[in-house]
């Protein structure tokens, strides 16, 4: 997979889906986007424990459905958590929040 | 192919049900490991694909049960995890699995090594159909635990062909022992991560791991390097200096081109290795060190003694225990996995995501002789990685002398001497089984007869 500008409109991110992961992919991404929620709420409350879980199944997922960009950001909330730094935990929202809402996937045949 | 997947994510479960069923196999999808190890008391699935993190059990402990079993010897275990901690590779050997993935893990780099562990699973089968049909007396016992078996990695190390596990095999014998190694093998087939992976499953893991090229170094420079210096001992040893062998006091020194070093330094070499103390440059007395000494070479190091370069004392002492490397052309089945863990990396690097290689630059690259070796690969990919265009590399973002690269011309790229050797070897290995010694050098049995003929080596033996 590929993310990066390559002609695309400015801000977006454009991933080159694995053909084969193509039905499950939208999938994916909307549980990302709950992730979301869950995450807003833990800090809210301060449960650490429910953002580094979230953030360590982020890192472990992303790069095998072809994100990388999620994969990174799971191991920053991971790390975050771990040191139970809402800043830092909040910095790592409104990141993936942004990703998931740039994110475009395109499917080549391989 | 029935087998059991084990994963607490339901997003990872989806990816590697979908994966495997692409594949033809039929999947038993477990969400925690008291689930999975009912289901395999049941159904006794040749593959397990196991997370480490689970709620309740964890998967090592999960692993550790199946083998256990005796049935359980028979299964292709495969950890995969995002603990990413230093002793994760170690503890999951340890437990008894096959091969280690860390996550995340690219879709085609899981693409690979689900092949490798399909093809150990077949393996397996194949074998055991060949143990049952023996008469029961000859038949050996089924082994308890299988985890020396058909391992795809090991420590940085990257290969499951068969000449590879003999390298991780014999990583684990002499690392058990403190004796002194001597690595052998081509240029840039890896010989200083053996010596780190040695280092590593030692007794000494927890203490300095230096490594020293003696290759291009002056007597002085390497003597003072090695043994250290006192102050004022020549022009410009403004102040008295430990030498590598005091710095890695407790742990293991790796000299690599040790063929390469001057007489004088092989003999202080030998005091070390005799009497287990320095003199620093400039002093008389000596001091003690408990260092664990690895050597590399490309040279013949016994031609060498016979030619009066390299002290025969010295040689013996250094050759205690001797891993062989077996040259990139020789395990051909390792490049696909060798570019899929190279492919990583470039990601970063490059700033473009190459997550494939077309089938015809990947028939390009295992049919290349490599005579740089793993090295070589590496710097191919990555210089190929710079200019593909899209998701896959293809021929044309090869090198040019690997695109347009003729077939092996020969088993070895190397001198028929070397080659002669490396036959008598194997054969030696596999206690004269023809068969197994060709897989060991990884070419088929025709090829290996047909040399074997060509250098008339059965009627000499």
């Amino acid at each position: 997979m590929t993310s990066g500008a390559n002609g695309a409109p400015r801000g977006k991110i454009i991933i080159h889906g694995d053909p084969d992961l193509q039905e499950l992919i939208p999938g994916f991404l909307e549980n990302r986007r709950k992730d979301v929620a869950t995450l807003i709420a833990a800090v809210e409350q301060g449960d650490f424990k429910t953002i580094q879980t979230l953030g360590h199944r982020m890192k472990g997922d992303g790069g095998g459905y072809g994100f990388d960009g999620l994969s990174a950001i799971g191991l920053a909330l991971e790390q975050a958590a771990h040191e139970r730094n809402h800043a830092a935990v909040r910095i790592r929202i409104d990141e993936l929040s942004s990703y998931l809402s740039r994110v475009e996937v395109v499917y080549e045949a391989s | 192919m029935h087998v059991l997947l084990v994963d607490d994510d339901e997003d990872l479960r989806r990816l590697f049900e979908k994966l495997l069923g692409a594949r033809g196999h039929d999947v038993t999808a477990c969400c925690d490991a008291e689930s999975a190890w009912v289901a395999y008391q049941r159904d006794r699935h040749p593959l397990v694909l196991l997370d480490w993190q689970l709620p309740g059990i964890d998967g090592l402990e999960l692993c550790r049960r199946i083998r256990a079993m005796p049935e359980g010897a028979h299964s292709v275990i495969v950890m995969i995890t995002a603990r990413d901690q230093p002793d994760d590779v170690h503890a999951v050997l340890q437990a008894g699995a096959n091969d280690y993935v860390a996550k995340p893990v690219p879709p085609a780099l899981l693409k690979v090594r689900l092949t490798i562990a399909e093809e150990l699973v077949r393996d397996r089968a194949q074998r055991r159909l060949a143990e049952a049909g023996r008469p029961s007396e000859a038949r050996p016992e089924a082994p308890r635990t299988v985890r020396f078996a058909g391992e795809a990695s090991f420590e940085d190390l990257v290969g499951a062909s068969p000449a590879i596990n003999l390298v991780y095999q014999k990583i684990r014998d002499v690392a058990k022992a403190d004796v002194t190694v001597l690595i052998e093998g081509e240029t840039g087939t890896g010989k200083e991560l053996v010596a780190r992976a040695i280092h590593a499953c030692s007794r000494r893991a927890d203490h300095p791991f230096i490594a020293v090229n003696c290759a291009g170094l002056t007597e002085s420079l390497l003597g003072s390097q090695l043994f250290g210096h006192r102050r004022g001992a020549f022009t410009g040893a403004s102040e008295s200096q430990q030498g590598f062998f005091e710095a890695a006091s407790g742990g293991t020194i790796f000299l690599d081109e040790i063929g390469d070093i001057p007489g004088p330094v092989q003999t202080a070499l030998l005091r070390v290795l005799q009497e287990k103390e320095v003199t620093r440059i400039g002093e008389t007395s000596p001091r003690k060190v408990d260092v664990r000494v690895l050597a590399a070479t490309h040279h013949n190091l016994s031609q060498d003694v016979v030619a009066g370069r390299f002290r025969a004392d010295l040689l013996y002492r250094l050759r205690v225990a001797r891993i062989q490397l077996p040259p990139l052309r020789e395990r051909r089945e390792d490049i696909p996995l060798l570019v899929a863990s190279f492919l990583v990396p470039c990601r970063g690097a490059t700033g473009q995501g190459v997550r494939d290689v077309s089938n015809q630059a990947m028939h390009r690259l295992t049919e290349y002789q490599w005579p740089g070796n793993v090295r070589e690969l590496k710097s191919a990919i990555e210089s190929a990685a710079v200019y593909c265009r899209g998701g896959v590399l293809e021929t044309a973002d090869l090198p040019p002398e690997i695109a347009q690269a003729d077939g092996p011309p020969s088993l070895s790229g190397t001198s028929s001497g070397d080659e002669r050797e490396r036959i008598i070897a194997a054969l030696a290995e596999a206690n004269g089984n023809r068969t197994v010694a060709a897989r060991l050098l990884g070419v088929s049995r025709a090829t290996f007869y047909r040399r074997l003929a060509d250098f008339d080596i059965l009627s000499n033996l």
